[in-house]
Formats: C-alpha cells, sequence, structure tokens
C-alpha cells in the first residue's frame, strides 16, 4: 500500500518530482528533485507502476528517468535528439587540438558549454551529416533549434545565458547508442571505396 | 627539325610506354637502381647489362631525356610522368617535392632573364622571351596543381567520414597527407615562403623588362600581362593553402590521434543513418523517449463553468433568460397601473403603484408613475402635497406626494 506523507512539503516534492518526470525530463543529481527521488525511489517506483511506467535509474547512477514498458514513444524525436548528439561530437572533435580526444567527461565537465546553433548549423555541414539530418526531417536551421529546444526542455542539454548549450549528464542516455554503433564504423557500405 | 624530335620522342615513348608508366604511377614518380633494372627484366626479360643499357639510352637527351639520376633514385621527367597519370586516370596527389620543382624551375627562369638583363646572354630578347613563356606556364601549374590536391584531399576526408577504411590505415593515410602536403605548403606560400620569395624576385626582373626601351613592345606587353597574371595567381594559391589548412588538418589530426569509442560510434550513426535511414539502425529505434505528459490536459470543474458564465449574455428585464434563477418581470407600462385612473380617491400615486406592483424596482414605478401622473391630470385635478422619501430595495427618491382628488 502507498503511505501517504504527513508533510505538506513532503507532498509538494511529491507533486513536482511526478510531474517532471511525466514529463519526460531526465533528471540529475544537480537538479531539485533529485534528493526527494533518491530517498522515497521505492514509493516513487511503486506509485508509477500502477500507471504502467517505470521509474528507470541510470546504472552509472545520478539520472533517472521513465521508461514505459513495451512502448516505442517519440521514436522520430529520439533519433533526432541522437542525431544531433553524435554530430555535435564529430564537430567538437574536429575543433580540438592535436593528441586530444572527445569523451563524456569532457563534454559534461565543460562548464561555459558550446554554440551548438552555430557548431550544427546547416552550412557547415558535410553531405553525410546534412543527409543523416534530412533522414530525420531537420531540414533548417529552424527545425535544428526546434530540437535543441526540447533537448532543453527534457533536460538532456541546458541553455546557458550566452545562448551557448551546456551537455548535463543525462546525455549518458545518448552516449550508449553511440558506443553501441561503435562496431559498425568499420563495416562496409554500399558504394563506399577504400582509399 | 621540330617535327623530327617530335617523332623521335614519342616513338622512344611508344617503345617504352610499360616501363615508363610503371615508374610514374610511383610515388614521386622515381625508382630506386636496382629496382629499376628488376623492373626492366621482368618488363623485356634483359640481363643487367642489356638493362643499364636501357637506362642508359632512356637518360640521353636524345631527343628529350626520360630518366634523370638522382643518387640512389632515377626520377622519371615530369611532364612524362604527368602524362601518363592522365591517361591512367590516376591522378593522385602532387606532394611539396612536385610543387618544389617548379617553384625551382621558375627561379631558374627567372635567373636566366636576369642574366639577359644583365647583357650576359647572347640572343637576350630570345631568352626572355622564352623564360617568360616557361614562368607562366609553370605558374600556371603551380595553381592547377594545388587546386587538385585541395580538391582530392576533400574527397579523402570525405570517404574517411564514411567510414569503411581500417582504423590505422584511415590513421597513416591522415599522417601522410598532413607530413607530405599540408604543412610543407603551407610553409611554400608563407610570407618569407619560396613562393613568395620566387615570385617577388619574378615580378622584379618582369618589372624591369617592361621599363627597358631597347625590348620591343610585344616583349613589354607580355612582361606587363605576366605580372598581372601572376598576382592574381599568388593570391589564389595563397587562398587555397590557407583554405585547405584551416578546414582540413583539424579534421585530419582528430584521424591522426587514437579515436575514441565515443566519436567512432557517433560518426558510425551518423553514417549509417546517412546511408539507410534512421528507421533501419536498431540502437537508435529501441531508444525509449516517453512522451511528456502535461498536467494542462486535466481539465477543472470550475474552468467549465467559468466557461458557462462567460457564455451567458447580460439580460435585460425583458429578455427571457432560460435557465436564469432570477423570475421574469415584465417591463411596466402605463396599461398594467390604468386601474388607478378608475379610482379618484388616491392620495398617494406612487406609493400606489408601488403597492400595486411590490416585485418593480423604485425607478420603474416612479417612471410609470409618472406616466399616470400626466394622464390623470388631463381630465382629473392633482395636488401636491409634502415631500416625502420612498425606498425600495438598494433605490431610494424623495419627491412631493401626488394626491388625485
Amino acid at each position: 500500500m502507498l503511505r501517504l506523507f504527513d508533510d505538506e512539503g513532503e507532498r509538494k516534492e511529491f507533486r513536482i518530482a511526478i510531474w517532471n518526470l511525466l514529463r519526460g525530463h531526465n533528471i540529475i543529481q544537480t537538479d531539485v528533485e533529485f534528493p526527494f527521488i533518491q530517498e522515497n525511489h521505492e514509493l516513487i517506483e511503486e506509485y508509477l507502476d500502477l500507471m504502467g511506467l517505470s521509474l528507470t535509474s541510470h546504472p552509472m547512477g545520478g539520472l533517472y528517468y521513465l521508461q514505459k514498458e513495451g512502448s516505442q514513444e517519440e521514436s522520430r524525436l529520439s533519433a533526432q535528439m541522437c542525431l544531433i548528439f553524435f554530430i555535435a561530437v564529430q564537430k567538437i572533435s574536429d575543433s580540438l587540438e592535436d593528441s586530444d580526444t572527445v569523451s563524456i567527461f569532457d563534454l559534461i565537465n565543460k562548464y561555459d558549454g558550446y554554440e551548438l546553433e552555430t557548431l550544427l548549423s546547416l552550412g557547415g555541414l558535410d553531405p553525410t551529416q546534412i543527409n543523416a539530418f534530412r533522414d530525420v526531417n531537420i531540414n533548417t536551421n529552424e527545425d535544428l533549434e526546434k530540437v535543441l529546444k526540447t533537448m532543453t526542455r527534457v533536460r538532456f542539454l541546458e541553455k546557458l545565458d550566452d545562448s551557448n548549450y551546456r551537455f548535463r549528464r543525462s546525455i549518458i542516455r545518448l552516449s550508449e547508442v553511440a558506443n553501441s554503433l561503435h562496431s559498425y564504423e568499420h563495416i562496409q557500405i554500399e558504394g563506399g571505396e577504400e582509399e | 627539325m621540330r617535327l623530327d624530335r617530335a617523332s623521335s620522342f614519342l616513338a622512344k615513348l611508344r617503345a617504352h610506354s610499360k616501363l615508363l608508366n610503371e615508374v610514374a604511377l610511383r610515388d614521386l614518380h622515381r625508382i630506386e637502381t636496382e629496382e629499376l633494372k628488376q623492373l626492366i627484366s621482368s618488363i623485356y626479360g634483359y640481363n643487367e647489362e642489356q638493362s643499364l643499357g636501357l637506362i642508359h639510352t632512356l637518360s640521353l637527351d636524345d631527343p628529350e631525356s626520360f630518366l634523370t639520376f638522382e643518387p640512389p633514385f632515377f626520377i622519371i621527367q615530369s611532364r612524362v610522368a604527368e602524362l601518363f597519370r592522365w591517361l591512367s586516370k590516376n591522378i593522385r596527389l602532387q606532394s611539396h617535392h612536385s610543387l618544389n620543382g617548379i617553384i625551382e624551375e621558375i627561379k631558374s627562369q627567372n635567373e636566366k632573364v636576369i642574366e639577359a638583363l644583365e647583357g650576359g646572354l647572347e640572343y637576350s630578347k630570345y631568352q626572355i622571351e622564352s623564360s617568360m613563356d616557361i614562368i607562366e606556364y609553370r605558374t600556371a601549374e603551380l595553381f592547377r596543381i594545388s587546386e587538385e590536391n585541395s580538391t582530392h584531399i576533400s574527397g579523402v576526408i570525405q570517404r574517411f567520414k564514411e567510414g569503411g577504411i581500417d582504423k590505422e590505415k584511415r590513421a597513416f593515410l591522415a599522417q601522410i597527407l598532413l607530413s607530405d602536403h599540408l604543412n610543407p605548403m603551407l610553409k611554400l606560400v608563407e610570407p618569407e615562403g619560396a613562393i613568395e620569395i620566387v615570385f617577388q624576385d619574378v615580378k622584379t626582373s618582369l618589372e624591369r623588362v617592361e621599363a627597358l626601351h631597347a625590348f620591343p613592345k610585344t616583349v613589354k606587353e607580355n612582361a606587363r600581362r605576366g605580372v598581372q597574371k601572376q598576382r592574381a595567381i599568388r593570391e589564389q594559391l595563397q587562398k587555397i593553402h590557407q583554405y585547405s589548412f584551416t578546414n582540413f588538418v583539424p579534421i585530419l589530426q582528430s584521424y591522426v590521434r587514437s579515436t575514441s569509442i565515443l566519436l567512432s560510434g557517433a560518426t558510425a550513426g551518423v553514417r549509417l543513418v546517412s546511408t539507410y535511414g534512421w528507421k533501419s539502425i536498431s540502437p537508435l529505434t529501441e531508444m525509449k523517449l516517453i512522451r511528456s505528459r502535461r498536467p494542462r490536459n486535466i481539465l477543472a470543474d470550475a474552468w467549465f463553468a467559468g466557461y458557462n458564465a462567460r457564455q451567458i449574455q447580460p439580460a435585460r428585464d425583458s429578455d427571457f433568460v432560460p435557465g436564469s434563477i432570477t423570475e421574469y418581470i415584465p417591463t411596466l407600462e402605463i396599461e398594467n397601473v390604468r386601474p388607478l385612473l378608475e379610482n379618484n380617491q388616491v392620495d398617494d400615486i406612487l406609493q400606489a403603484v408601488l403597492d400595486l406592483h411590490p416585485q418593480h424596482s423604485l425607478t420603474e414605478c416612479s417612471r410609470v408613475a409618472n406616466d399616470l401622473i400626466i394622464a390623470i391630470s388631463l381630465r382629473e385635478k392633482l395636488v401636491f402635497k409634502e415631500q416625502k422619501r420612498y425606498a425600495r430595495r438598494n433605490e431610494e427618491l424623495e419627491v412631493c406626494v401626488v394626491e388625485v382628488i
């Protein structure tokens, strides 16, 4: 049975946490809801389970988000977000000094963020990147900004005062997709030629 | 005479085309002596002595040499190499060695121009014309090679991005492009670089030719045109190499260093989506992102009540409002108070109207009382008496009492 919160403050925290999870937010350690969810993990899990949703705690820790079992919701949006992340990784990697390699920790710990709107602007992309963007319906810079805004809303990114975007810890989810594609890197695609 | 030379040259070229083609397609179109002997042996079946004889024939200036010996290599004449590469559709990158060779030739021709200007050569006019021709041709070639190199490197980088090339091979190729092409070429176009220096020297010489009255007008005109062309090509060369350096170097450097799993995965992701579409890539389609549930979709009863209230028009007394909680009260007309006309003994007309219609407002009763007073005054006598205060609900009125006599 669900335990009720006696304290009005706790009830309010519960409400905020539940609604933000339902909004699709990825809640990380620095978010205000995090300590409450961590402390009342089992209760919230039980509550959401009744609604057919599961509270997921990322194996690396420090990240909560909701999943709906057996359902593929917002699949195009997730593909758009992945592509934005992949191309951002490529562009950031291109700009690094010799002998540096791009890692998820570098991305998260770049406190002044990246100029993602400029970096990913369609005018500065190569044909492969543009084709990939087109496939997920990102055809203009406005489309790109719209998805960046959604990524900010669901807390994959944080928009800073100077319009730069900072990667939040939650992009671990996107980096896992990239890591799973690592083994495909050297697979020859039709029409490709070796030098 | 010239035609004989050309025929002789082409015949020799044709006779040894297989050998020359092999050497032309090698890196820097050069080959070591021992390797050349083995190659001759495999093509013609010659022994060592015969091989040395063929090498000697190809090195003779009769009518032009095909091979030059620069220990430990035999180098094929650059134009012959270009011809074979063009014919084999295998035009590859030309390294800074090729560009350096062209620069050296321009420099040498410029020295001949200077020598001619200083009276050191017998046929100075013809020497200057010939050198200017070569300088112009080689300068254009410098530009063409740079442009082709830039396009080629761009194509190689695109293939790197598309994947399908082994990581180690890619790192090796990237390193070659950086060390043998981009870095040395940038040095060539630097303000103190070889191209800048030789171009400056040529400019000075050509300006001297242009200024000398001793030369015919055509030579002076050619010198002036040469200066203009060289200026334009110099700017374009700088632009090409600067562009190559800023755009290609960071990307190639990223391939030279060890690639992270994250970057290689991201690159694979972009490549696969670009080729097959995101729906074919299972890690992408399997990523579960829930649709945002918004509290705004829960509609409050109070909101509906508020909606009804907004829809109800302000009711007038005479309007019938279905569902209204207030009772319908028709507007008071003189007909409603006409019974008072029949009674001549009313001592307070307004009070009588108020008594007769208790549901109507004071204003409404006062209005109809006034109408009644006017109607009565036409046939009866009215008496105005003391002031009296009337009140009904929130309304108050102070008027004289009117009595009908």
